[in-house]
């Protein structure tokens, strides 16, 4: 089934001015249910552009994006963050940790906006907080933490509303390498429990843990490797 | 997101920043309780001088007449308010004389002698503990007798009976008949005035001042009631007229009543040109909050952006920020009701020497306006929040 459908979009900035710039150049692209992509794309190639518009922050100039068959487009802003809380969980480079509140208050964020209450959003909150080791942290604030324990609470964070999508924008940027293998290993095993993971990075390496791998340069999809496997095995049944 | 949730959001916020969120709300304190001590004491004093004119006496009425050349009208005035008893209790000439009042070696300084009628106590509302009145009789037959003060008593006998006991005033020995009851409380500077006198029949006043016995032009004339008050006041005005001719002298008559409504007036104007006063402080306060407000949108705004990602609702955005700045300002004006009740008392004792309460309904109106302070000036830094795009709010550092 397809969860994510994006029908020739372009994101412009000062459109038919001379500083002109197609931040998204008209790009294509599906994406099914349970799926481990990667968007690889040196910094300035669109990528953040992709995953703001894919993450429903911000909406394209032109063209259609579907959300589970959902026309994101014609939604209201309150209505995009109603999608965003019960979709998407976001992973971003910079952690994006509230820094007045402590570890679990952070996670439980989203499970409030959610409208979710008392003791089961306590349970939530503390499960997603288990699932990426930090149940003995739950009072620590930000600052109290190092950055990989930082990114392990906002994954948590991420999928206390068990969304069907995550979605990681440079997740191990800001880490050392092992910190960042070891989020690396969660989202895959994120990813085995069924997740669709879409992670954005500009190295090849991280880019490597996903299934799938979609790179893009100057606002335009240059190379997808499913497409390929798929004209690969057209070519050998030829 | 329901509103407990929204209300603890704020606080957190709110504690998050202690500093800042006092010096903010110092505004509020500062209006509120501004208005409260202002209003109050205004209040106060009002009534404290609504009191003094009752104690004074009510329905009272004050006539002066002087005919140069002329004997005192206090004969002819006495005889016309007579004919006048459905509407006048009582009149007395109102003339005194600043002399020495001596009981054996005691001396009593500052003492105050009136020269009134028979109906001098009724007139000027005073109150027999002991003793008589001085009579129509005393009068008519320039008896000396008086009528003490409680504190010209208490100076002159302490403790000791003072009924029968001969005083000397000005050297002429009078009878004392009658003491009256304190008037106003004890220390009070009233009561020096009022309660350190002594009372003779006025025709005796030959002995003791020749000049105010021939010039006896004070007089108070106490009617039944308001209505009678104003009655009287037109006929007193009719009859001296007739009497005065103003080319060789003057009269005047009025009622205190007229002054206490008067002085009401202005006290009620000065009690809001002050809170108007204090009100812009109030204003001013809110204006604080305003402004702070605007300053956490934009310190924020990174943290709006990741609420906003992870699915919070404008309306969500917008009731935290309303309530964050609605729970300063309401703190504030609790904070600035207590401020301004302490210092209502302590400014009251001081400066009036009486105890003044803040009225409940102003009190309770006060926090209403705190509060409406500080959802109005929220609005506008929390329709900015909500209103951010999480992709540009996300963006900025």
């Amino acid at each position: 089934m397809k969860l994510i459908e994006v029908k020739n979009v372009y994101k412009i900035y000062n459109e038919d001015m001379e500083n002109e710039v197609r931040a998204l150049d008209g790009v294509s692209l599906d994406i099914d249910m349970g799926e481990f992509v990667a968007i690889i794309g040196s910094s300035g190639s669109g990528k953040s552009t992709l995953m703001n518009i894919l993450g429903c922050l911000d909406v394209p100039t032109y063209g259609e994006y579907f959300l589970k068959g959902t026309e994101i487009n014609e939604l209201s802003d309150s209505e995009l963050s109603t999608v965003r809380n019960r979709e998407i969980g976001f992973i971003f480079q910079g952690f994006n940790l509230i820094s007045s509140l402590n570890a679990l208050e952070n996670v439980e964020l989203p499970l409030i906006y959610r409208g979710i209450h008392g003791s089961r959003r306590h349970e939530m909150a503390v499960e997603a907080l288990k699932k990426v080791g930090l149940e003995k942290r739950m009072t620590h604030m930000p600052s109290q933490m190092s950055g990989g324990q930082q990114q392990r609470v906002a994954i948590a964070r991420a999928i206390a509303t068990n969304p069907p999508i995550i979605m990681a924008d440079e997740p191990t940027g800001n880490l050392d390498s092992r910190t960042g293998e070891h989020v690396m290993e969660i989202l895959s095993g994120l990813y085995r429990d069924g997740s669709t993971i879409i992670l954005i990075t500009h190295d090849n390496e991280i880019a490597n843990n996903a299934k799938r791998r979609v790179r893009i340069l100057d606002g335009k999809i240059v190379e997808d490797s499913k497409k390929e496997a798929g004209k690969d095995e057209s070519a050998s049944g030829v | 997101m329901n509103l407990l949730q929204a209300f603890k959001m704020s606080f957190k916020s709110i504690a998050s920043n202690k500093v800042r969120t006092i010096l903010t709300m110092l505004g509020i304190i500062i209006g509120v309780a501004a208005v409260i001590i202002l209003v109050s004491l205004v209040q106060g004093y009002t009534k404290s001088m609504v009191e003094y004119y009752q104690k004074q006496g009510v329905n009272k009425i004050t006539v002066s007449a002087y005919q140069w050349n002329e004997n005192s009208i206090s004969d002819e005035l006495y005889d016309y308010c007579l004919s006048l008893d459905n509407l006048v209790l009582g009149v007395t000439p109102n003339s005194q004389t600043y002399t020495t009042v001596k009981y054996q070696a005691k001396v009593n300084s500052d003492c105050q002698v009136y020269f009134g009628s028979d109906q001098y106590t009724i007139c000027n509302n005073y109150k027999l503990v002991e003793g008589r009145d001085i009579s129509y009789l005393d009068v008519q037959k320039y008896n000396k007798v008086c009528v003490i003060g409680a504190v010209a008593k208490e100076n002159l006998f302490n403790y000791a009976d003072a009924l029968g006991k001969q005083i000397s005033i000005n050297g002429v020995p009078y009878t004392v008949v009658g003491v009256y009851e304190q008037k106003y409380s004890a220390g009070d500077w009233s009561s020096t005035y009022y309660d350190n006198i002594v009372v003779v029949p006025y025709t005796t006043s030959r002995y003791l001042d020749t000049y105010a016995y021939s010039n006896m032009s004070e007089f108070v004339v106490k009617a039944k009631d308001s209505a009678s008050t104003t009655e009287a006041i037109t006929r007193l005005t009719g009859f001296l007229s007739t009497k005065i001719d103003t080319n060789r002298g003057w009269f005047d008559v009025y009622s205190a009543d007229q002054y206490i409504e008067s002085s009401n007036e202005q006290t009620r104007m000065l009690s809001m040109i002050l809170g108007g006063i204090a009100g812009i402080a109030l204003l001013v306060g809110g204006i604080g909050i305003m402004n702070i407000m605007l300053v956490t949108v934009t310190e924020r705004t990174r943290e709006i952006g990741i609420r906003k990602a992870i699915g919070a609702r404008r309306r969500s955005i917008i009731s935290q920020f309303l309530i964050e700045s609605g729970v300063i300002s309401f703190v504030g004006g609790l904070i600035g009701i207590g401020t301004g009740y302490l210092l209502t008392l302590v400014l009251g004792k001081v400066l009036f020497d009486m105890i003044i309460m803040p009225s409940f309904v102003m009190s309770v109106g006060a926090a209403m306006f705190s509060i409406v302070i500080g959802i109005i000036f929220g609005i506008y830094p929390a329709a900015k929040a909500s209103g951010l795009q999480p992709v540009d709010a996300l963006r900025s550092e």
